[in-house]
């Protein structure tokens, strides 16, 4: 399944909102990889910058107030940032695609689905609107919807949330990108619908042999999908590592935090769920040191002094966090 | 056992009428809750979970008549709730209260926080003097963990979680014996999602509350639930305590739904069963079981006879001929 071939490599990645508060770091210090045929999972909760990562990829970012102040996004070898808009559209839609959480929104309510679908095939290939007709409704056959003609001249409020988020995936995958972001692909949908729609991510992500970036707040999304997976809080990357690791020996505070606080439904606990005091710091009150220092049980005092950098701990497995640091490691050895 | 009762749901039925004029009759109706009966009994957490659509929230707005039910009787601490009108209908409404999905539209943009638990005290004068409101106000921000500086600010300044709070203050102002609560924890973050369910508990514990609990997750159900109904459609698929409805699910679809939950473990979305097709549409529900086009198990009696809902078990009951033909 690995080939170990890098598709995208974000080094550095940088996001700053220029407001009336002052610039607020959105997202710092974000690197990662994704390698071909790989699901990579980003994690976390509202506002730690998770979606905005993603954006940046396609360069889709809200300017102003947002811009992009520092990094590469090295994709097959050549970094977006430095691409005109002309070029980044060639990309956007053919290369790299996009499916949002709330697909009622992000389709055109007065033109069919059939056509929007067309749309992004005759932007991106020279064929004969015939031939993309033809593409798109083989298109809606391959997501699995039933009577693909009559879905085909339907517009949006038509179909039902299911149905949306088909189409949406059709129309991201009817370019054969290499990479498919996923923002929240399943959160407006019920639990039967959101398994066949990750079933059918799944499925297509094989079928096209593209790379899937997952971006969801569900811990068990995750589990299900992803091979390697990144927990961010507060606009930093706090923890990476293959997803079976995760779970099995999760290594930072918040990480641990954030499992403890959901209930699980195999277990018959019927003790206090374990909370994490405090809420996540506004961009504009971010703390000095680690983030996560004021809410963590083990901070020290360096934590909240300074913050610290990715630690490798062997295995693909790195920690932002000073617990695990060779030196200063030792003052948590007691414990 | 008979005193234990605090709510008693008899036959509650919701339907819609679709029409094509304003002035022509009723077409056809949408069964939005189609004959559910229930108990809740004091101190207790009564869980309704099911799929968006299933009628749940039209189930939990009936019970406190925000919505009149079409028909059946509502009987709450052995009163005729259905039959109450005016000041009557307000005073036993001091008895049961409700919590909002949504924190950010169910809190007045322009009113204090000191005045959204207020409102109330004030409609049911039971605290009369302005000394005696403020102090009820006090009393209730400290039990739901608001921090006292926040009176007189209002909703916008505030995160979702403490917003969630003032809604539940305001809930508990009356000290009501019953609260609905209406996906309480939805619009939240997993963090302050369980904060929110841990201050049910508690409450629930100090002060004997009994909840309606109504969710589409089944974890957070089977963590707070003492009793869980599953409904698809509007109608009930299958009633059981908490315990064994999670240990023995019986009808087809309280096993689809607990197989569709992504959990955390070994197990990766290519090897789960997956349950094929959409809800049908409410308006124009299947013939016999409402959920023959999608179940696994589906017979030829499914798609003509709707099936009863039975006892299989002492205080288990489901809807579904799998356990009709056994009897």
């Amino acid at each position: 399944m690995k080939e170990n071939k890098e598709l995208l490599e974000v080094k550095n990645l940088g996001i700053t909102f220029f407001t009336d508060q002052g610039a607020l770091p959105a997202v710092q210090e974000v690197d990662f990889k994704i390698y071909e045929g790989e699901t990579l999972g980003v994690v976390g909760e509202s506002g730690c910058g998770k979606s905005m990562t993603a954006l940046s990829l396609m360069q889709l970012i809200p300017t102003p107030p947002g811009k992009i102040t520092s990094g590469e996004i090295i994709y097959k070898g050549e970094d977006l940032l430095k691409k005109s808009q002309d070029e980044i559209q060639q990309i956007r839609g053919k290369e790299i695609s996009m499916i949002f959480q709330e697909p009622m929104t992000s389709l055109n309510p007065v033109i069919t689905v059939g056509k929007q679908i067309m749309e992004s095939i005759l932007i991106h290939d020279e064929v004969s609107k015939e031939d993309a007709s033809r593409r798109a409704l083989e298109m809606i056959k391959l997501v699995g919807i039933p009577m693909p003609e009559k879905v085909f001249a339907s517009y949006p409020h038509q179909l039902s949330g299911g149905m949306r988020q088909r189409i949406m995936i059709a129309m991201a995958l009817s370019c054969q990108p290499s990479l498919l972001i996923c923002d929240e692909p399943t959160t407006a949908l019920d639990v039967t619908i959101q398994a066949q729609i990750l079933r059918l991510i799944n499925k297509m992500k094989h079928e096209m042999n593209s790379s899937v970036l997952l971006i969801t707040h569900d811990m068990g999304v995750i589990s299900e999908m992803a091979d390697n997976v990144i927990v961010m809080y507060a606009g930093k990357i706090v923890e990476y590592t293959a997803v079976k690791n995760l779970f099995k020996n999760p290594l930072h505070p918040y990480t641990l935090g954030l499992m403890a606080s959901i209930p699980d439904i195999d277990s018959d606990d019927e003790e206090e769920l374990e909370v994490i005091p405090g809420s996540v710091p506004m961009l504009y009150e971010l703390p000095k040191g680690c983030f996560f220092a004021p809410r963590c049980k083990y901070a020290k005092e360096i934590c909240h002094n300074e913050c610290p950098s990715m630690i490798d701990k062997g295995e693909n497995h790195l920690v932002r966090c000073w617990k695990y640091d060779k030196e200063h490691g030792k003052e948590w050895e007691d414990e | 056992m008979e005193n234990d009762v605090l709510l008693k749901v008899e036959h509650l039925k919701k339907y819609y009428s679709i029409k094509t004029s304003s002035l022509k009759k009723a077409t056809s109706y949408v069964k939005a809750v189609d004959d559910i009966s229930f108990e809740v009994k004091v101190g207790e957490t009564f869980g309704v979970v099911g799929e968006s659509g299933c009628g749940k929230s039209t189930m939990g707005k009936s019970v406190i008549r925000l919505i009149e039910p079409t028909s059946g009787k509502i009987f709450l601490d052995g009163e005729d709730f259905t039959a109450l009108k005016g000041k009557d209908l307000v005073k036993a409404r001091e008895k049961i209260k409700l919590i909002f999905q949504d924190p950010y539209a169910s809190l007045n943009p322009r009113m204090t926080v000191k005045d959204i638990i207020g409102e109330p005290i004030d409609i049911s004068k039971k605290y009369p003097t302005k000394q005696q409101r403020d102090e009820r106000i006090v009393e209730v921000m400290k039990q739901v963990g608001l921090n006292l500086d926040y009176m007189y600010r209002y909703p916008h300044e505030f995160s979702g979680g403490q917003r969630q709070r003032i809604g539940i203050a305001r809930a508990i102002a009356l000290q009501p014996k019953l609260i609905i609560c209406d996906e309480p924890v939805s619009a939240l973050d997993v963090s302050i999602q369980a904060k929110i369910i841990n201050l049910l508990k508690q409450l629930q514990k100090d002060l004997g509350i009994a909840y309606i609990f109504i969710s589409h997750d089944l974890s957070v159900v089977k963590h707070i639930a003492d009793r869980v109904v599953v409904m698809y459609l509007g109608n009930v698929m299958e009633m059981a305590d908490k315990k064994d409805l999670f240990k023995n699910p019986s009808h087809p679809y309280t096993q689809a739904l607990l197989d569709a939950v992504p959990k955390i473990s070994e197990e990766r979305i290519d090897d789960k069963d997956v349950l094929s097709g959409d809800v049908p549409s409410p308006a124009n529900p299947p013939k016999g079981c409402c959920f023959c086009t999608r179940c696994p198990k589906a017979m030829e009696i499914c798609h003509s006879i709707k099936p009863e809902l039975i006892e299989i078990e002492p205080g288990h009951q489901c809807a579904c001929h799998l356990f009709t033909n056994q009897k």
